[in-house]
């Protein structure tokens, strides 16, 4: 096992000191999110206002994050989310998570409240608060290059909040090296609450394999299953995500305006396929990434990063609008001022429906455009209204289930536990709808993407239409997905790999004791102590493991999917049984101990 | 006719986005029609062995052909076919 560490900040008292890793908690949950969420779990007193002092914020990486294994460098964050009120867990990739675990920490958990805002500074040992004054209402590349300037160190790398996340957005993100985000749950706002700026790294210590030899033999298995595969060794780095426009299109389950319908006839002028024939500059990978979905871009007048697949999504055909160059505008933006994109559109979708429909008066739109599905004026500037909090933006940086509420029509927030939906709709396939409803982050496709199997055909083809089934798939996807974001791998990876092949690579990487059973156990552990968590904080399964009324009560009108709606209650009985839980949603008291849960 | 639809990578093997095809039966068929028509790098693709399943994604009127009856999936006139690489995303 790596000799890791917890690096404890307690921004009230300005303190900052090195702790030792529980060897019970990492042998149960890994790390990354599962030992964060543990550690969440001990630390965090029940009830605890999420912007509140008493909040704690994690930064987590895995026993492989730092490593050569494929994909190795991602990090999570961990937190009470201000948006759901339940657990925020969000995951990042770039080369932030591996510079931290290089440094030789798996957990930074940051608590109480500076008085005025700092930033942390982590050279290797060195850990210390600084002043981060002159940066407040900086965006996140103005503070990245001044960070990088101050601590003269070129290769160190940057995780900070622009000021969405200054001034408190529940929607807000946290953006490392520029262009990554751990996107959901509000996670910047939290840091914002801590007068935090950011969080600057720099680790000089390399990796060092349990049992070199055998993770050379697993390595070279698992790059080859990587580079064989369709998926990651040609599609994804061909087009990156941006290609499954048009497939969902194709499928009639591609949202559009707010979820009003399922198809768009735009699609293809935002599609991968036009990304690549006009912004397109080049493609970027992450640390020790073989696969390299990321993409440069650039507009005239400014160059960045994406926009994904789940952007093009959101501030494309979600606010109906078809053209790339609004989308990528206000998807740099978003990036610049720590705003996640599946919300952000999600919000925006969910304010031009009101507004359509005339719950939005015209006079609290100020001087701004109209808010009218289609239009890429409107998207761009509400947008930055939104990521700077200002005028009728404060509202929708809310989320969109604050301001439908504001407005007497939280029915148009489509979200589950208050959480925007993605980019899939659950009305035309049927089993990631189960995913989004009890996803213990609210609505998340990267929790159990069921698309692989649903639309891709991987590992499996089954039929999107159709719910049985579902529920087994769908809690098979849930604990392997909780065990690789415990392990500081990338998910792509798990179009190629199998849960044998993550077992492999944290038995010779890092010494585990683990084999393909063990190790969806864990994640089962994992899932289940997120549950606990929630529960704790007071959810109510029958109320919020539930989908928006829009997809169990509304057809989808036109398409191939013309007249499905969710039907999320002939799978979530079945799946509450397969994880042990009691017909109420709540973890028996054998199943905890079988899982060794006290 | 049949109209069928190339995206991703396909696009740059058949050089179009979209053609028209006179074709009857079923989908393996019309992908025989196609094999012909834009040669081996497209009939590589479409190649399914026991070993090797297809590299494409193929979409007969909004319904992945899988859930349709698969490579027997019968055609008729004013169809719409398809055809994407296997891609992935999140």
């Amino acid at each position: 096992m790596q000799e890791k560490r917890l690096l404890r900040v307690d921004l009230s008292a300005g303190t900052v000191k090195q702790e030792p890793l529980n060897p019970d908690w990492v042998k149960q949950y890994i790390g990354g999110r599962g030992y964060g969420t543990k550690l969440l779990y001990e630390e965090l007193k029940p009830g605890t206002d999420p912007l509140s002092e008493g909040n704690k914020l994690i930064f987590a990486t895995g026993p492989l994050t730092g490593s050569n294994v494929p994909t190795g460098g991602r990090y999570m964050v961990i937190t009470k989310s201000p948006l759901t009120g339940f657990i925020a867990s969000s995951n990042s990739g770039g080369y932030w998570g591996a510079e931290m675990a290089r440094a030789g920490y798996m957990m930074i958990l940051v608590e109480g409240k500076a008085k005025k805002p700092v930033y942390l500074w982590i050279n290797d040992d060195k850990a210390e608060l600084r002043d981060a004054s002159s940066l407040w209402g900086k965006d996140t590349h103005e503070t990245t290059d001044a960070l990088l300037k101050e601590v003269g160190d070129p290769k160190a790398r940057v995780a900070c909040i622009g000021p969405a996340g200054e001034k408190l957005s529940p929607i807000a993100c946290i953006v490392n090296e520029k262009h990554r985000a751990a996107g959901r749950s509000g996670v910047g706002a939290v840091m914002g609450s801590k007068n935090l700026k950011a969080v600057v790294v720099r680790g000089s210590g390399s990796f060092k394999a349990a049992d070199p030899e055998g993770l050379r033999e697993t390595l070279k298995a698992a790059m080859q299953k990587i580079k064989e595969n369709g998926v990651t060794g040609e599609g994804l780095p061909t087009y990156g995500t941006a290609v499954l426009v048009n497939i969902l299109n194709q499928l009639g389950s591609y949202p559009y305006k707010n979820f009003q319908a399922s198809q768009h006839e735009g699609a293809e002028k935002h599609s991968g396929e036009r990304l690549a024939e006009t912004f397109l500059t080049g493609r970027t990978n992450c640390f020790a990434c073989p696969i390299g979905c990321g993409r440069e871009t650039a507009l005239e007048d400014k160059k960045g990063e994406g926009p994904e697949y789940e952007t093009l999504w959101a501030l494309g055909s979600n606010c109906g609008v078809d053209d790339l160059e609004p989308i990528i505008r206000a998807n740099y933006l978003c990036n610049e001022l720590g705003l996640d994109t599946i919300s952000a559109g999600g919000t925006i979708s969910a304010a031009m429906e009101l507004y359509e429909k005339g719950f939005i008066p015209r006079e609290d739109l100020g001087v701004g455009p109209e808010l009218k599905f289609g239009s890429g004026d409107a998207l761009v500037y509400w947008t930055e209204k939104m990521g700077k909090v200002e005028g009728l933006g404060e509202r929708m940086a809310q989320g969109s289930y604050r301001l439908g509420e504001y407005y007497v029509h939280p029915e148009f927030s489509i979200s589950v536990k208050k959480q925007e939906l993605p980019a899939y709709d659950p009305r035309g396939i049927q089993g990631i709808g189960l995913t989004y409803a009890v996803s213990n982050r609210g609505a998340c496709h990267v929790r159990g993407y069921l698309i692989s199997p649903e639309v891709l055909g991987i590992p499996e083809k089954l039929d999107p239409w159709v719910t049985e089934g579902k529920a087994q798939w769908g809690k098979i996807f849930h604990d392997l997905t909780a065990a690789i974001d415990s392990s500081g791998m990338c998910l792509f990876t798990s179009f190629a790999l199998g849960a044998g092949d993550y077992a492999d690579m944290l038995k010779h990487g890092a010494g585990f004791d683990l084999d393909a059973d063990s190790l969806l156990e864990a994640g089962d552990r994992i899932w289940t102590l997120e549950r606990l968590f929630n529960l704790r904080e007071g959810l109510d399964p029958a109320k919020d493991d539930t989908l928006p009324v829009r997809l169990l009560k509304e057809p989808i009108p036109d398409g191939p999917a013309k007249g499905k709606v969710s039907r999320i209650g002939e799978m979530i009985p079945e799946y509450y049984k397969l994880r042990g839980w009691d017909e109420k949603g709540v973890p028996t008291p054998s199943k905890l101990a079988a899982l060794g849960i006290r | 006719m049949i109209r069928v639809s190339f995206f991703g990578m396909v696009r740059g093997i058949v050089r179009e986005k979209e053609t028209q095809v006179e074709a009857e039966g079923t989908v393996a068929d019309l992908l025989e029609v196609l094999s012909g028509r834009y040669g081996l790098r497209f009939g590589e693709k479409v190649l399914k062995t026991p070993e090797r399943e297809l590299q494409l994604i193929l979409i007969l009127n909004g319904r992945h052909i899988e859930h349709i009856g698969g490579l027997a999936a019968p055609l008729k006139k004013g169809d719409h076919l398809a055809v994407f690489p296997l891609v992935g995303g999140g």
